[in-house]
């Protein structure tokens, strides 16, 4: 009897240490039905038992499409950007950003254009700065996802960007001594500068470092130019040090405006979960315009991705209202591979990898004349006008021209794109369209971001 | 009585045994030999192109790989001349370039190449930036001589 209970004893322990095993194996190398078990738990505990996903109309194909591009991440690191993403650049950046001594006259800041309470555009047809430009001021949101800045893409960092503004002297009007000499003379401004990038140069010296100056090179009797020239090359090199720096802290605040929350993100999140229900404030007219978007009306032959743009540059043949040649990407490709500021320069802080390859690859082509960069659509139902002057005011216009193609410009004869065609849209599928646009809005920035902070130092 | 406590012991054995066992390590497969000058016999069709005057063939690798759209990448070719033992063409000069025969435009990146041996050549600085039918052109120059392969990507 004592052998029959010991035994049975010893069988439980056995069936414990085995269970026990099992449990410690799930650990290591989770078993199959740990990976799919969890998930169904916690399906049966939140939805119905005979939930479905909501219907759609959209094929495999597409729907791998769609959730691609509802699936914006945080923007890209930028290499070339050693302090991209410092808090403390960020602020220094954001508190430049606001200020009208960045300039010329001490009445143009970033904002004059980039205005935080208009969608981080100035919402006019062209440009207007000290003058007025030949083409419309792009929004910032989702800047830092861009691959090429400008619309003729040259500048190929979003530093290097920020500085051309600057010195324009149809924008700011500055020069890259006068903002030194800025950053010098400022107290605050210099504390936060050499908090984030070690001690400033020495400016005291104004025959080594003039009041102003700056390249001008297709003027050389500017007294900018004389100046600039005058100096000592390794001055020189500091000095544009300094200004990099600036463009550094400026593209540090800007990587802060993002969109990608929108309702086409609700809508493309609910379809990746296999929601019972399709979210409200994507309507039936968007899920047709999206069909359309990726059929009938090919948008996203360059509205790809999901920050809906291929990021490089197209001649849509779009009527334009000034008599100005403009050779788009043409110019911008050789600017961008002459730029001292660029990602593979003596001020990029990596000029390798992407940089280099942006650089050393690109290809100066006459197809690219009169080329313009596609822009995102994420938030484009709320900075018009569009296209790169400016020629449309709403959504509905840019829509009908790619239908018709009416006034499209016709001498364009040396690149001829096939994809330039009417798309032949009924009116329920122009609407349709507008209706899928407007839902990729994501307007929302917290409000911090909006006004030029109480100091530019971190603390 | 005796048989249970083996049995028992047994079960302590596998316990202990299975429960310190280390996981299995990954182990990366082993890198394909690059110094084989003869063509591999399972080469995927759609990564072998003959060239357009017939006098050799072309195999192409991109990295990564599948090529992911809007993102750079590189290609390796294997560049060989036809025979009854096919044989590895090196010293050519080899040009790539892309191209969407409906859109009517290339690449907006200029590719170069560099010879690795054994006829063996990498080619960095490629980019397809837009979803559709894209060809690779390897034009393959020996001796004044070009020849032209073509490989079809759809993304």
């Amino acid at each position: 009897m004592n052998e029959k209970r010991a035994a049975r004893s010893l069988l439980v322990v056995a069936g414990l240490l085995l269970a026990c095993r099992a449990a410690l194996d799930s650990n290591h190398a989770p078993a199959r039905f740990l990976e799919t078990t969890p998930v169904e738990a916690s399906t049966r505990d939140t939805e119905p038992v005979n939930a479905a996903p909501f219907a759609h109309p959209f094929g495999d194909d597409q729907l791998a499409i769609i959730l691609a591009m509802g699936d914006l991440g945080e923007p890209p690191a930028d290499p070339t950007n050693a302090v991209a993403d410092d808090p403390r650049a960020a602020r220094l950046g954001q508190y430049l950003f606001f200020d009208e001594r960045l300039s010329g006259t001490g009445k143009i800041a970033c904002t004059s254009c980039h205005d935080p309470r208009g969608n981080w555009t100035d919402g006019r047809e062209l440009a207007s700065g000290l003058a007025q430009l030949t083409r419309h001021t792009q929004s910032l949101w989702n800047v830092a996802y861009n691959r090429w800045f400008f619309w003729d893409g040259r500048a190929d960092t979003l530093w290097s960007q920020a500085l051309i503004p600057l010195e324009d002297p149809r924008e700011h009007g500055g020069n890259r001594l006068a903002y030194a000499h800025l950053i010098h003379g400022d107290p605050e401004l210099k504390t936060a500068y050499e908090r984030i990038f070690g001690p400033l140069p020495d400016l005291a010296d104004a025959d080594r470092f003039p009041p102003e100056g700056r390249p001008v090179e297709d003027d050389p009797r500017h007294p900018h130019h004389v100046a600039w020239t005058a100096m000592a090359e390794e001055d020189r090199a500091q000095v544009n040090r300094v200004f990099a720096n600036l463009g550094k802290c400026i593209a540090a605040f800007e990587r802060r405006i993002v969109s990608r929350r929108s309702a086409f993100d609700r809508y493309a999140a609910a379809l990746r979960r296999g929601d019972p229900e399709a979210p409200a404030d994507f309507p039936p007219a968007a899920v047709r315009g999206l069909e359309l978007f990726l059929g009938k009306a090919q948008c996203r032959n360059c509205h790809h991705g999901p920050n809906f743009t291929d990021k490089e540059f197209h001649n849509t043949l779009v009527p334009t209202p000034l008599s100005i040649l403009d050779g788009g990407r043409f110019d911008g490709s050789k600017l961008v591979k002459q730029s001292e500021f660029n990602g593979v320069g003596p001020y990029s802080d990596d000029p390798t990898g992407e940089a280099e390859l942006k650089i050393r690859y690109l290809a100066i082509d006459g197809h690219d004349h009169a080329k313009f960069k596609t822009p995102s659509l994420r938030n484009a139902a709320v900075t018009a006008p569009y296209m790169h002057q400016g020629q449309f005011g709403t959504l509905d216009e840019v829509v009908r021209f790619y239908s018709t193609m009416e006034g499209a410009l016709t001498h364009t004869q040396h690149h001829p794109d096939p994809l330039m065609q009417p798309r032949n849209l009924t009116e329920e599928e122009i609407a349709s369209l507008v209706a899928f646009l407007e839902t990729l809005v994501d307007d929302r920035v917290p409000d911090e971001l909006r006004s030029q902070p109480a100091s530019p130092v971190l603390d | 009585m005796r048989w249970l406590v083996w049995s028992f012991g047994l079960a302590v054995l596998l316990f202990f045994a299975g429960a310190c066992a280390a996981p299995q390590a990954q182990v990366d497969p082993q890198p394909e030999a690059q110094s084989d000058p003869a063509p591999p016999e399972d080469v995927d069709p759609s990564r072998r192109a003959e060239g357009s005057e017939g006098r050799g063939f072309v195999l192409y690798r991109p990295h990564p790989d599948p090529i992911v759209l809007n993102e750079p990448f590189e290609v390796e070719l294997r560049v060989f001349e036809n025979g009854s033992s096919p044989r590895p063409i090196e010293g050519a000069d080899v040009y790539v370039s892309g191209w969407m025969p409906d859109h009517l435009h290339g690449m907006v990146l200029q590719p170069e190449t560099t010879e690795l041996g054994g006829g063996i050549y990498r080619a960095r600085g490629l980019l397809f930036h837009m979803p559709g039918h894209w060809q690779i052109f390897v034009d393959v120059v020996v001796g004044r001589k070009p020849e032209r392969a073509t490989f079809e990507i759809r993304l």
